[in-house]
């Protein structure tokens, strides 16, 4: 892709067509995700939306010159892999989650990418201040902005969102310590490789995109949402229900109530809603799913009964107003209750195991064990005492006493023994994944070093652009050795700026003949700077400050004609334009 | 080229070398300025060089004019058809007055030999060369005698007359370090040369300005010249890129990189210089390949030339310049 949008008329037809482009790819690779997050084909949708209010920003940003157009290009390169990692995160989190109730995806999405946006454009921000900490300013930017979307959702009580910031976190906290270890190094490099107006252009691209990003995350949800409760056409209408995820307690119509994807998570049984996140995290279709149903809500209403029962035992202890008869009374109700769970949570996974697999009947005997649902109750009942007089919780099912007991269970939602439960959630291989990312960071840091004062050969490009002398810092940092060599190459730089680049086959001082005879000056300086870099490229040892002196009296001449000769070609270029006019 | 930029390392005492021999060759060979540095970059390589031109154009009067002033022992051999082996390396002969057979030396025992026009020799003569060219050394009668040192041969061929000729196999002519012509000199040359020539040959005043020992001396300090890693490469490449041209049916031997590496540091030497430059390769790249590289039939008779396809290998390997070889410098 080498569009440059500065360059560009308008959003003109290649402008849309890139787009689309772009549109289209994040389809084909969101698809897939789709299918195994169990997102309805709406999720393509969304991929393409998304990046298409990311490059409408960035095309924005570029044109009116905030940003200048490579750097645009550069971090559109960026926000695609982090768009892709929102996405995996987005199909992870739609394992656990039926988002009918609330399209909570995009979202997630959005608050992924812009937090990393936000924390890139931070640390280059630093890095445009203090190239010295850039890379010590990245990572702790990294850490923070992921801390913060942690937090966030941590606050929403977004469980799997939670769980993916916290994996992310803990990648990007390998990766930051990584890149610590780099960091003086690295910072150099950096900060040559984009100067500080580089670096300054970046962050207010980041910031841009970041914005976008999360402006359009946040129109998406709304705007379903009002599709699907407008009175607007019957196929409109269809498709926007058809952007929510599939709800297997709406369609069997289970008493949760109508199908509702507006408002459906504020009139629903938080217990029974819990329950059917519970079955969807099993991985079931949805025939499996309304089999299993009913076999589950017995389970529950058997494990609220059994509740009710402690639960009246220990306030008639805590009162004092319980005889020793009613206490056994009250125990052997216990104990039948018990016995009756007992024979339920038995009796579903052999009855389950005609529509399940192995594997889906071992998942659904730990999560019986570890009774989903209770959590659920606990927000529920939270919801239901705050919207109680509004009657939202009218089709909740009468727990009376269940009130009483998810108190102390919300109190548990904030603790750390509920962070360690939602980490056992967490699918077994995504714990692999960190310490193969730091694997990665130590594979490529182990390729990354190299002998002192040699630059990196990728980065050769941009090093070309900078000219060692206007820089004093740089200057005193570098090597006499490093100092020729970037200085010669500036001059390739500026002979291809020219029209007169070095040709492959020529050597150091006969390029360097050829360009003075171009530029209409006396070759002696230029044969001096030829000579320096001859001397730092063949010669055995290394060359000593002296030679870096003796360079920069050679070079300033031979720069002032280069500067001559470009001043003129423009002018040259100004006139055949205004001829042309 | 300037030197002043350079550190306290060059091989002066062979610039300096250079610089006289040259002054005192050009006393018999004017304006041949560049014919004069190549016979001099064979010398301080320590090999041996075929010259292709018409005659008269001094290709003797070079080798006479080289012997003379590193004061060596200079022989001629007029190669003819009907010349053995033996009138080369040396015979043995029986001496009534001892009652023994004794070694008579041939022209090999010199510093400089000339064998004009070799290519009318027999193949059983040339091949006689080529132990004491490649060993330095002669096999006589089962006896193994070193020739004297240094010991540089010169070759020359007359390249429009090939009637009663025996052009030289392949093995011969790897052997010559350089291929080279003089070629006709300009008119103030020439004439030049008639006032130089007009009392008497300026070769009987030619006196030495060097000695054999120093010429040993200053070819060990050729060899020690530093070729970087990156020139080494380019050496290589530009060798195999000889061989994989799709006009040539014979590139260059092993022996050809080895011939360019010992010319571009003999040249940088020459120049002043303890390190060579990937102009040094360039400069030897045609004397060096333009023997040792045979042009394939058709592309002979489409009127294309070695000279061409060497110019053609040269443009299509990259020079040791840019961040991939800096990459590599400093290691």
């Amino acid at each position: 892709m080498t569009w440059r949008s500065s360059e560009e008329p308008g959003l003109g037809a290649e402008a849309l067509l890139h787009v689309g482009a772009w549109a289209l790819l994040m389809a084909g690779l969101t698809y897939p995700l789709g299918v195994i997050g169990r997102f309805q084909p709406a999720m393509p949708l969304v991929g393409g939306l998304l990046v298409t209010g990311f490059f409408v920003a960035g095309a924005v940003a570029a044109r009116s010159g905030w940003v200048s157009a490579e750097d645009e290009s550069r971090q559109r390169a960026t926000a695609l892999v982090f768009i892709l990692q929102g996405f995996v995160a987005a199909a992870l989190l739609a394992r656990d989650r039926p988002v009918g109730e609330d399209p909570v995806i995009p979202l997630a999405v959005g608050m992924l990418v812009t937090g990393n946006m936000v924390a890139w454009g931070f640390g280059w921000a630093l890095a445009a201040a203090s190239p010295g900490w850039a890379s010590l300013a990245t990572g702790v930017s990294l850490i923070l902005g992921s801390a913060g979307i942690g937090v966030a959702a941590k606050m929403t009580g977004e469980r799997p969102v939670a769980q993916v910031v916290v994996l992310w976190s803990l990648a990007v906290g390998y990766l930051a310590l990584a890149r610590l270890a780099d960091t003086r190094r690295q910072a150099a490099h950096d900060h040559v490789r984009f100067g500080r107006e580089a670096a300054s252009s970046w962050a207010r691209g980041s910031m841009v995109m970041a914005a976008a990003i999360l402006l359009t995350a946040w129109l998406l949800p709304t705007t379903w949402r009002w599709l699907a409760g407008s009175q607007l056409t019957p196929a409109l209408r269809q498709v926007a229900a058809g952007m929510h995820v599939y709800d297997a307690g709406e369609q069997a119509g289970s008493g949760l109530g109508e199908q509702q994807p507006g408002d459906a998570a504020r009139g629903r049984d938080p217990e029974l809603m819990a329950l059917q996140r519970a079955i969807n995290s099993l991985g079931v279709n949805r025939d499996q799913a309304e089999t299993l149903r009913p076999l589950l809500e017995q389970v529950v209403a058997a494990d609220k009964r059994l509740r009710a029962e402690e639960m009246r035992e220990r306030e008639r202890l805590l009162r004092g107003a319980i005889t020793e008869e009613e206490r056994r009374a009250a125990q052997r109700a216990i104990a039948e209750a018990r016995e009756k769970y007992a024979q339920q949570v038995e009796q579903i996974p052999s009855r389950a195991r005609s529509f399940l697999s192995a594997d889906q009947a071992a998942r659904l005997r730990r999560l019986i064990m570890n009774r989903p649902w209770r959590a659920g109750a606990a927000t529920g009942v939270g919801t239901g005492r705050a919207e109680g007089g509004s009657g939202a919780t009218s089709r909740r099912q009468p727990t009376g006493p269940g009130d009483e007991v998810s108190r102390p269970s919300r109190d548990r939602r904030g603790g750390t023994g509920s962070l360690f439960q939602q980490l056992r959630g967490v699918p077994t291989w995504v714990w692999v994944l960190p310490p193969l990312v730091l694997l990665a960071v130590v594979i490529a840091m182990g390729r990354r070093r190299r002998p002192e004062g040699v630059p990196a050969t990728p980065e050769a490009t941009e090093e070309q652009i900078v000219d060692v002398f206007d820089h004093p810092e740089l200057l005193a940092r570098l090597s006499p050795q490093e100092i020729i060599v970037r200085t010669f190459r500036l001059l390739m730089r500026y002979g291809e700026m020219l029209g007169r680049g070095r040709q492959q086959w020529e050597s150091p001082l006969g390029y360097g003949q050829e360009l003075a005879s171009f530029l209409g000056t006396g070759d002696e300086k230029m044969r001096e700077v030829c000579w320096a870099y001859c001397l730092a490229a063949y010669a055995p040892g290394q060359p000593d400050r002296t030679a870096v002196d003796g360079l920069r009296e050679c070079w300033r001449p031979v720069k002032e004609a280069i500067m001559r000769k470009m001043g003129e070609a423009r002018q040259r270029a100004s006139n055949d334009e205004y001829r042309v006019r | 080229m300037s030197t002043e930029h350079l550190d306290s390392r060059p091989v002066a005492s062979v610039a300096t070398a250079t610089r006289r021999l040259t002054e005192n060759i050009e006393r018999v060979i004017v304006g041949k300025r560049q014919a004069v540095r190549t016979i001099l970059v064979a010398l301080f390589s320590d090999g041996h060089v075929l010259i292709e031109d018409v005659p008269g154009v001094a290709k003797t009067m070079l080798a006479r004019a080289l012997a003379a002033s590193i004061g060596g022992v200079f022989k001629r051999v007029q190669c003819t058809p009907d010349l053995l082996p033996s009138d080369i390396t040396g015979l043995s002969v029986f001496n009534q007055k001892s009652g023994e057979f004794e070694f008579a030396p041939g022209p090999a025992f010199s510093n400089v030999l000339l064998a004009d026009e070799i290519n009318r020799a027999t193949p059983r003569t040339q091949s006689a060369l080529l132990e004491c060219m490649a060993e330095h050394q002669v096999t006589v009668d089962g006896v193994t005698r070193p020739v004297p040192r240094p010991f540089q041969v010169f070759a020359t061929q007359n390249p429009i007359e090939f009637e009663g000729t025996f052009p030289l196999p392949e093995a011969q002519v790897d052997r010559f370090l350089i291929k080279m012509s003089i070629g006709y000199p300009s008119a103030a040359d020439e004439g030049q040369m008639l006032v130089r020539l007009q009392m008497r040959h300026p070769i009987e005043t030619v006196e030495p300005v060097s000695s054999r020992e120093e010429v040993l001396e200053l070819q060990a300090q050729v060899r020690r010249v530093f070729v970087h890693a990156s020139v080494r490469d380019y050496v290589v490449r530009l060798i195999q890129a000889s061989r994989s041209h799709p006009d040539l049916a014979l590139g260059a031997s092993p022996r050809g990189s080895i011939a360019l590496f010992r010319t571009a540091q003999a040249v940088a030497a020459m120049d002043g210089l303890d390190f060579v430059l990937p102009e040094h390769v360039k400069d030897m790249l045609p004397g060096v390949l333009a023997h040792r590289i045979i042009l394939r039939p058709e592309v002979a008779l489409q009127g294309r030339t070695v000279a061409e396809v060497i110019e053609q290998i040269d443009r299509s390997v990259h020079a040791p310049v840019g961040e991939k070889w800096d990459g590599g410098r400093r290691t």
